[in-house]
């Protein structure tokens, strides 16, 4: 058994020379212009129907697993003004529906400072050192005075700052202000 | 009919199993000619471990770690299976990186092997994602901290970084949502995406092999002696090959566990220092040395070029056929590039964080005027400033303490570190011996055990500078040193 392998004509079978779509006859009588001009329309339709389905399923994922910007983090009771001294305690805040480590102080009387202890840099923890009174950041040294403002090291901004209120005595740690 | 045969005969594929495995290779190989199948062995190590870890596996905040402590101590040989898992994926990345050198050395990008080479940039950069989100899983203090800082690096590309960060954590911090996020790439995403561009990869080195076949078979006739068949001479070879990388992988995994530290804490009371995955160290390091006006360069910047640098290769350097000896800038200056990998590598691992003493410099002197005796507490390997090899946080000469002439200096020493560390005081940074049998603690070639305490007597009878340095030998050349100056009078003092 042979097995003609040459290519044939997509409109009539005849073999063709070369690796053409069509042959010279059906270019020749102009069905082959007709006939291609239909298969691009085909072939556009089932691009376009595969690119929609495409975009629909991925907008699907991005509106699924992109987080919804909600409002700041709830208002969290953190306890009486008088048990915060001016050195940073820190607190655990939960209102934004994860835990999240917040340092608090009262600056002076009446005034809070709350400061979110994620680097500005990369996020590694800052830890506060009471006898410089600075922030530290173990990660690559970026260094914040006591009042969130960056001094030292890569970090391109000074801490985040929280909502801070203070009703009845007592002091309340809202979401991360950018 | 055997059922193989069977089976391989309505697939139409006989012809072709038969040019594969009978095509004339050289005699003579390399093992470096087999570390792409021994990336592929390593990942099917990974497939069949990594099903079974992930039937004990719990996704959540509130179980993962304790699934993990389950596997380790619990399930049987789960331990095992962990760490088979774990060495895996660092004899991965090793592997591949080590598989893509050769390809560079020997020009295998070239024309028509350009998709070869391209395909395994993408497996390499599969391979690095496999790593970075498996890493999260355990939950403990090091996945999560690494991840924390991590997601956090996409934040400096421009305009669309942010959006990346919070579709990467599916929130503004890392939590139980960044968990199961990344599980689902984990388990699901990459290894689809692996086959699939593992599929392209293998099928056009088959392909490609193809063309070597042919051109083994033209050679003349004399030079074809050196030729042997596939099978199975070279199979018999690649299995040698495969017995050696899986005792080595079963060695790692039965004498060096993987670690599992403290369950992830996102308040950080222990104050634990992040560290980066082992082959980010590279990058880490790298970041220290540029001014933080290029930060957000170096954390985007570099990674980007470096990827462009490999896509574009084949599309660089062109011309086919050309032996690594003529083509020595492109061997030179990839030499350099890994090198200086390598040697960043190793100083990132040696040199991880810079945690900050806490404490006050004053806290380790105190004084007694009447008795003229100054107490210098003395903290070997304190923290990981200089990786490790300090004295209260500082190396180099970056603590200098001062007492007057006619003082007592009694030093209290604790070897604070996690290697064996001594305390002395010598007459200068290159001696390496104490000014006197007294001015050292016991044993101090050998060095304290970690944890332990002892402490000596200085008489401080002659003015000059002197150094306190550990006489475990090499360490002094690390920097463990501090610097003592013995002055004519005044009081004393200590500096950080
Ligand atoms: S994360 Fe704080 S300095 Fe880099």
């Amino acid at each position: 058994m042979t097995v003609d392998t040459r290519l044939r004509c997509s409109i009539c079978g005849n073999p063709v020379d070369g690796d053409g779509e069509v042959c010279a006859d059906c270019i020749a009588d102009g069905r082959a212009e007709r006939e291609l001009g239909r298969r691009k329309f085909l072939r556009n339709s089932l691009i376009g129907a595969m690119g929609l389905f495409g975009v629909g399923y991925l907008g699907l994922a991005l509106k699924n697993l992109f987080p919804a910007s909600g409002p700041l983090g709830k208002l969290q009771n953190i306890g009486p003004i008088n048990k915060f001294t001016n050195n940073y305690t820190l607190i655990d805040y939960t209102g934004a529906g994860f835990p999240d480590g917040v340092y608090v102080r009262q600056k002076s009387p009446g005034v809070i400072q709350a400061f979110d202890f994620h680097c500005a840099h990369l996020q590694c923890p800052v830890q506060w050192n009471s006898s410089l009174k600075e922030f530290q950041c173990p990660c690559h040294g970026s260094v914040y005075n006591a009042n969130g403002q960056h001094i030292a090291g890569p970090a391109p901004r000074g801490l985040w700052p929280h909502v801070v209120k203070i009703a009845n005595g007592n002091v309340y740690i809202g979401g991360q202000i950018d | 009919m055997k059922p193989a045969n069977w089976v391989i005969d309505r697939m139409g594929i006989r012809s072709f199993i038969n040019l594969q495995l009978y095509h004339r290779v050289p005699r003579r190989v390399s093992p470096l000619d087999f570390l792409g199948l021994g990336t592929l062995f390593v990942f099917i190590n990974q497939v069949v471990t990594g099903i079974i870890l992930a039937t004990w596996y719990n996704a959540s905040v509130t179980g993962a770690y304790q699934s993990v402590q389950r596997i380790m101590h619990t399930v049987p040989l789960g331990w095992l299976i962990r760490d088979l898992h774990y060495w895996g994926a660092n004899f991965m990345v090793v592997l591949v990186f080590l598989h893509m050198l050769r390809g560079y050395y020997i020009g295998a990008y070239r024309k028509p092997r350009e998709l070869v080479w391209l395909s395994g940039v993408g497996l390499l950069l599969i391979t690095i994602l496999f790593s970075f989100t498996g890493y999260l899983l355990p939950w403990d203090q090091q996945s999560y901290w690494a991840t924390m800082v991590g997601t956090w690096m996409p934040f400096y590309m421009p305009v669309i970084g942010y959006y990346i960060v919070l579709l990467m954590r599916g929130g503004p911090y890392i939590t139980g949502v960044t968990l199961t996020r990344f599980y689902a790439i984990h388990v699901l995403v990459l290894p689809a995406l692996f086959l699939l561009v593992f599929g392209l990869h293998f099928y056009m080195v088959l392909s490609k092999q193809l063309t070597m076949v042919e051109e083994a078979e033209k050679l003349p006739k004399e030079k074809q002696r050196g030729l042997v068949t596939f099978f199975p001479t070279t199979v018999f070879q690649m299995t040698m090959f495969l017995v050696i990388l899986s005792a080595a992988l079963l060695y790692f995994s039965i004498n060096f566990h993987a670690p599992l530290l403290a369950i992830a804490d996102p308040l950080n009371k222990a104050h634990y220092v992040p560290i980066p995955l082992w082959f980010f160290f590279s990058i880490y390091q790298l970041l220290k040395y540029i001014p933080p006006a290029l930060d957000a360069f170096g954390i985007i910047g570099l990674p980007t070029i470096g990827i462009l640098m490999l896509v574009l290769l084949p599309f660089i350097d062109k011309i086919p056929d050309r032996k690594p000896s003529e083509r020595k800038g492109y061997v030179y200056s990839g030499g350099i590039v890994v090198a200086a990998i390598v040697v960043l590598t190793y100083l990132g691992a040696v040199n991880q964080g810079v945690a900050a003493p806490v404490q006050a410099a004053s806290s380790y002197l105190s004084t007694n005027a009447a008795t003229k005796t100054a107490t210098l507490t003395l903290l070997g390997g304190y923290g990981t400033t200089n990786g490790g090899f300090n004295f209260n946080g500082a190396a180099n000469g970056a603590m200098v303490v001062t007492i007057p002439q006619g003082w007592t200096l009694d030093v209290a020493f604790t070897n604070d570190g996690s290697l064996n560390h001594s305390a002395a005081i010598t007459a200068s940074q290159t001696s390496s011996t104490a000014l006197a049998a007294t001015d050292e603690t016991p044993n101090p070639v050998l060095g304290d055990a970690p944890g332990a305490k002892s402490s000596f007597t200085f008489k401080a009878t002659t003015a000059g500078n002197y150094v306190i340095a550990c006489l475990v030998p090499g360490h002094i050349q690390l920097g463990m040193w501090a610097k003592l100056v013995v002055a004519p009078s005044g009081t004393p003092s200590i500096k950080l």
